[in-house]
This record gives C-alpha cells, sequence and structure tokens, in this order.
C-alpha cells in the first residue's frame, strides 16, 4: 500500500527595512527567519543532495520575503548579526565549560558557523539558493499574491484581486526566471471566482483548507485526497487534517515534547545584563537574541521550572517522530487505498517558519522524514509535487468549491473581528 | 414575500442600482482606477457561513434613522427587475458606518440596500455587492463532473470534461483512532 505526500512549505514576511534605525524590531523577524529557518533549510537541501537522497517538497515564498532575500542592505546587516551571535557563542563557550549547557553552545556554534557558509555561497541572496534546489528538481517554488492580503475579503474590489495575483506572479518571475505554475493564496483565503484571475496569470493549481473541497456544491469523490478542478479548470489541493495537527499543534502536536528546545527561555532575558547589553539593540531593552539553553521539560508555563537542553535526547526524539509521521501516513494508505481508485495523496501544508524558528528541531525533522521514507520502502511514500500530481492525474472531479482559510474557524473569522475589520474600510473607502 | 416596491418600468432608477452594483463596474473598461473603486461605497462580504460584515459611505449628510434592507437573492437572476426571494429591514444608527449582521442561512445569496423610510416607503441611498454565503456541510449531491487536462510535451493543455451521474464510495468509513495509532 501506497501513496503520495505533497509537502508544502509557506514561507511569508511582511515588508520591513529600515536604513534610518540602527535596529528595528521587526526587521529582527526578517534575520530570525534566516537564521532558524531559511538558511538552515538551504543546508538540508545540500545534505540530502550530496548524500543522494531524494527529497522533493513545494516552498512558496511571497513576493515580500523574495525581496527582503535578496536585499543588498537587509543581507549585510544578517551578516553583523552572524558575527555578533558568533562573538558571543565563542564567549559563552568559554564561560560555560563544565555546565550542562555546554552541548547547547556547540550545537550554536556549529549552526552560525553553517548560515555563514549558506549566507557566502549564495552570495548573500537567498533566492539564489532555492532557484538553485528547483533548477535541480528536489524543490517545487510557487508565488503568493503580492502583499499577502486576505483575497476573500477583496473579491468585492476585483481589479484590486487582479493586482494582488499579477503583481504575485511577476514579482516571483522577476526574481527566479521563470513563471510559476501554482499560488499559495495568503491564509489559504479561497474565494468563488479567484480562480478565474488565477487562470488569467497562467496558474494551473493553488492550496486550500480541508473544506474548500470537502465543502464543495458536489461531494468530493476522492475527499481531499485527490485535488479537484474548479470551473476555470485551476486545481485546488486540500489540506489533509489529520498529517497537520500532528505537526502543527503546540499541545498534541510533535513540537510541544517535552525534550524539545523551549522557545521562551532566551539568555537576553536569562544573563547579567552588562554581560548581555552588547547584543541588545540601542535601546538596551532585553529581548531574544537567539541562544536557548532550556528544554520544554513539562507542559507547565513557568519559564523557571525548565531543565537544561540536550540535543541527543532531542535528536532521539526527532527519529521517533519522523518514524511516526511516517508510520501515520501508511496507515492512512491503507485506509484509502482501500476507498480510492488511485493512489492517495496527502498534502501535508505547513507554515514555513515553524520549522527551526518557532520548534528548533523542525529542519531536522523534515530531513529525517526524507532519510527514513528513503531508508525504509515499507512506509510506501512517495514525495511528489501537485504540478508532478496533475501531469500524473490529469483527470479529476470538478465542482465549485467552498470559501474558505486556513484560519481559526476556517473562514474569515480571524480576519475580520473588532480589532482589525478597520484594515477593510480603509481599503474600500480611504485608501482607493 | 415580494414586499418591496421596485419599480422596474423606471429605468432611471434601474440605471442607479446597476451603477452602485459590484457587478457593473465590472462591465466598464478603460476607466481609472479611482473610478472604478468609487463605486465600492457599500461593501459586504461573509465572514463565516452565518455572519456578514458591512460598511458604507455617501457623501450627503443623513440625520434620520438609517436601515439596512437585506435581500435573499439565492437563485434569483434578476434582481434588478425587481425578483427577490424576501427581505429584512434592520434599523442602524446613523453614526457607525459598519454593521454585522449575523444567524444568516448557509450558502444563501444576499444582496444589501441602505435607505430610510419616508411614511411607508424605502428611500434607497447605497446599495451593496452581492454576497454568497460560505457552506459548512458535505453535499449530497452525487452527481459530479471529471475534468481531464492534459499537457503535451510542450506543456500545451486539451481539456476533456465528463458527467458522471452517481459515484458511491465503497463501505466508506471515518479512519478510526486505531488506525491513526502509534508506534
Amino acid at each position: 500500500m501506497s501513496g503520495y505526500i505533497n509537502l508544502v512549505l509557506h514561507a511569508h514576511l511582511p515588508f520591513v527595512r529600515h536604513p534610518e534605525f540602527e535596529d528595528f524590531l521587526e526587521e529582527d523577524w526578517f534575520y530570525e527567519a534566516c537564521l532558524e529557518t531559511y538558511m538552515p533549510l538551504l543546508a538540508m537541501f545540500e545534505r540530502l543532495y550530496n548524500d543522494h537522497i531524494p527529497f522533493k517538497l513545494t516552498v512558496s515564498i511571497t513576493p515580500t520575503l523574495a525581496a527582503m532575500m535578496k536585499d543588498g542592505y537587509l543581507m549585510g546587516k544578517l551578516e553583523r548579526r552572524i558575527y555578533k551571535l558568533k562573538e558571543l557563542i565563542g564567549k559563552e563557550k568559554k564561560r560555560k565549560i563544565n555546565t550542562p549547557f555546554y552541548e547547547s553552545i556547540l550545537m550554536y556554534e556549529k549552526w552560525i558557523q553553517t548560515n555563514q557558509e549558506v549566507l557566502e555561497k549564495y552570495d548573500f541572496d537567498l533566492t539564489k539558493g532555492f532557484k538553485r534546489f528547483y533548477k535541480s528538481g528536489q524543490l517545487e517554488l510557487i508565488t503568493c499574491n503580492a502583499t499577502h492580503g486576505f483575497l476573500p475579503f477583496m473579491q468585492a474590489l476585483p481589479k484590486l484581486v487582479e493586482a494582488q495575483i499579477k503583481v504575485g506572479v511577476g514579482s516571483f518571475e522577476q526574481t527566479f526566471g521563470f513563471k510559476p505554475s501554482g499560488i499559495w493564496l495568503a491564509e489559504c483565503g479561497y474565494y468563488r471566482g479567484v480562480e478565474e484571475v488565477l487562470a488569467k496569470n497562467n496558474i494551473e493549481y493553488f492550496f486550500g483548507e480541508t473544506h474548500s473541497i470537502m465543502y464543495a456544491d458536489e461531494m468530493p469523490k476522492y475527499g481531499v485526497y485527490a485535488p479537484m478542478y474548479t470551473p476555470s479548470l485551476v486545481a485546488c489541493f486540500a489540506r489533509d487534517p489529520e498529517s497537520s495537527k500532528q505537526v502543527w499543534s503546540a499541545k498534541e502536536g510533535y513540537p510541544g515534547d517535552f525534550d524539545y528546545r523551549e522557545f521562551y527561555r532566551d539568555i537576553g532575558f536569562d544573563e547579567d545584563y552588562d554581560y548581555i547589553k552588547p547584543y541588545l539593540h540601542l535601546d538596551g531593552q532585553r529581548r531574544f537574541v537567539g541562544l536557548k539553553y532550556y528544554r520544554i521539560t513539562s507542559s507547565l508555563e513557568d519559564l523557571s521550572s525548565k531543565e537544561p537542553y540536550n540535543p541527543a535526547w532531542a535528536k532521539n526524539k526527532i527519529t521517533t517522530h519522523a518514524a511516526n509521521f511516517l508510520f501515520n501516513r501508511q496507515k492512512q494508505f491503507e485506509h484509502l487505498n482501500s476507498i480510492m481508485d488511485r493512489k492517495p495523496l496527502i498534502n501535508a501544508m505547513f507554515d514555513c517558519e515553524l520549522f527551526g524558528h518557532w520548534w528548533w528541531e523542525g529542519i531536522s525533522f523534515l530531513e529525517e522524514i526524507f532519510k527514513q521514507a528513503h531508508k525504509t520502502k515499507e512506509f510506501g511514500v512517495e514525495f511528489i509535487s501537485a504540478k508532478e500530481y496533475l501531469r500524473k492525474f490529469p483527470t479529476n472531479q470538478m465542482s465549485n468549491l467552498c470559501e474558505s482559510s486556513w484560519g481559526y474557524k476556517g473562514y474569515g473569522d480571524v480576519w475580520c473581528e473588532g480589532s482589525n475589520e478597520w484594515i477593510y474600510i480603509d481599503l474600500y473607502l480611504k485608501l482607493v | 414575500m415580494y414586499g418591496l416596491n421596485i419599480q422596474s418600468n423606471e429605468q432611471v432608477y434601474i440605471e442607479s442600482i446597476k451603477y452602485y452594483s459590484g457587478t457593473y463596474w465590472q462591465q466598464v473598461e478603460d476607466t481609472s482606477i479611482k473610478e472604478c473603486f468609487d463605486t465600492a461605497r457599500f461593501v459586504v462580504f461573509a465572514v463565516n457561513p452565518t455572519d456578514l460584515f458591512t460598511f458604507w459611505e455617501y457623501d450627503k449628510r443623513f440625520d434620520g434613522k438609517l436601515y439596512i434592507r437585506l435581500f435573499d437573492v439565492t437563485n434569483i437572476d434578476n434582481f434588478f427587475e425587481g425578483k427577490f426571494n424576501w427581505y429584512r429591514d434592520i434599523f442602524v444608527s446613523t453614526c457607525c458606518g459598519r454593521y454585522r449582521i449575523n444567524g444568516l442561512i448557509l450558502s444563501a445569496n444576499f444582496v444589501l440596500q441602505l435607505g430610510y423610510f419616508i411614511g411607508n416607503k424605502f428611500v434607497r441611498l447605497l446599495q451593496s455587492n452581492f454576497v454568497k454565503m460560505p457552506n459548512n456541510a458535505i453535499s449530497t449531491n452525487t452527481n459530479i463532473k471529471m475534468a481531464t487536462k492534459i499537457f503535451d510535451k510542450f506543456e500545451k493543455k486539451e481539456v476533456k470534461i465528463e458527467e458522471i451521474t452517481h459515484f458511491a464510495f465503497a463501505d466508506y468509513k471515518e479512519p478510526s483512532q486505531a488506525s491513526m495509532g502509534v508506534m
């Protein structure tokens, strides 16, 4: 029994670039994501490639993020940040010898060195790294609507939606040198009619929340385990809830394991102020500097009761969790093969920054999945991209899909509640 | 329940409704963005399968009591000829330019008008775009269409569509917890 996994990572950050300030809080989001997610991801591709381990995944890179990834000013600041972190790690290595934190410091030393190599390898332009693995066939790259706006709430302004898609496609082509075959609609925000705009821009497929297909006008023959065509013949690939929850949920999912690194306990808050001050912003406010020495330990929220992080324990858990993830997919395939007349497809879709940034061990988890799937054929897992799937299985159900998003409750509630509804009022009545 | 007296013989009235509708401006070619967006002065969208969020702006100062007239136009093609399923009037304060309408019908289509009353007569100030409420259940309709989109080696595509009158799952069961077990 076997099936396909379409692993999709959505990478997005809003465009933040403030050369007028020495430090800028929101710019930190970008540096943190580069150091903890994007560059480790590129390093992972390199390792798998060198070890001849086949891998396939899709990464959507938003136009705003791509613009930052190739921006000389921001990448120069990222390099300075790497130097500062190297300096701090060097000091920590001397201070914390013979402490339970020493193994973590060695881990950080290796991490920052690898990041520096990635930055230099791709000549301070991370988009080059992603393009390289697209060209070698392991990576599918897709775009996103221009500013990551929630399209269902823009539908009464079709020109705005058209501009969001057109700019998303155009800027992607400008960055990567080819037209994207697929798109990530921000927040998986789908409404009926957006597919017409996608078709006009030669987009073949997009990704939707589970009920975009499950609540279509006709019963979905294959559930979410095959794509569905919209009337414009743009295909929708919908999220598999089972695989998502196992990885996504901080409580029930893998990232909440007690042996994994605690995100919120950082030496920016723990160390003596005078010692850590050179690594804070000029305003001197305590903040995360990126070195965290504790593990989650328990479900208790009290940060002071956390125990030291042990990289070896975390590594063992990664092996176990990757095997568990594949085992559960195998079980899903067994069930789905008994009711489907074709190989099932599981769309496992996540925010890219979950891996590495929020879940420190997440990149290693992905790497381990590819390694184990290659080594243990019994799992019956084959990784595939949406584009490849459509060429293997060109016949799919066609229906009117359901308006949806991957936000809380599955529709637009998150993006239109008391605190943020002013955005749309401004957008419709003031900005345009 | 055709309660509203839309006088379909009054061409000017119909045209003005069209002007404010979400569909009219799509037919307009070669107009500036500003001009197009000016029609979006009474906007409504579905927040979830049962709730609408609406907001508006109008130029003229108005001190009277404002009402939203909510029309159900599900499966209605000729609203502009005065057809609709039912309507409901909702009082909104004059001071706010936004309103939420909760507890509506799944999958239904609506259009809103903003106006006031002179006696029993509803005077329309603005009309919104049309909105379709999302579904929130699996359809029972098993008459489906299968489409084929074939790409040749030059990536040119060819499309075929086939209608299937009925399909059934083979002993379909929800995956049990046991089948999702751990190692």
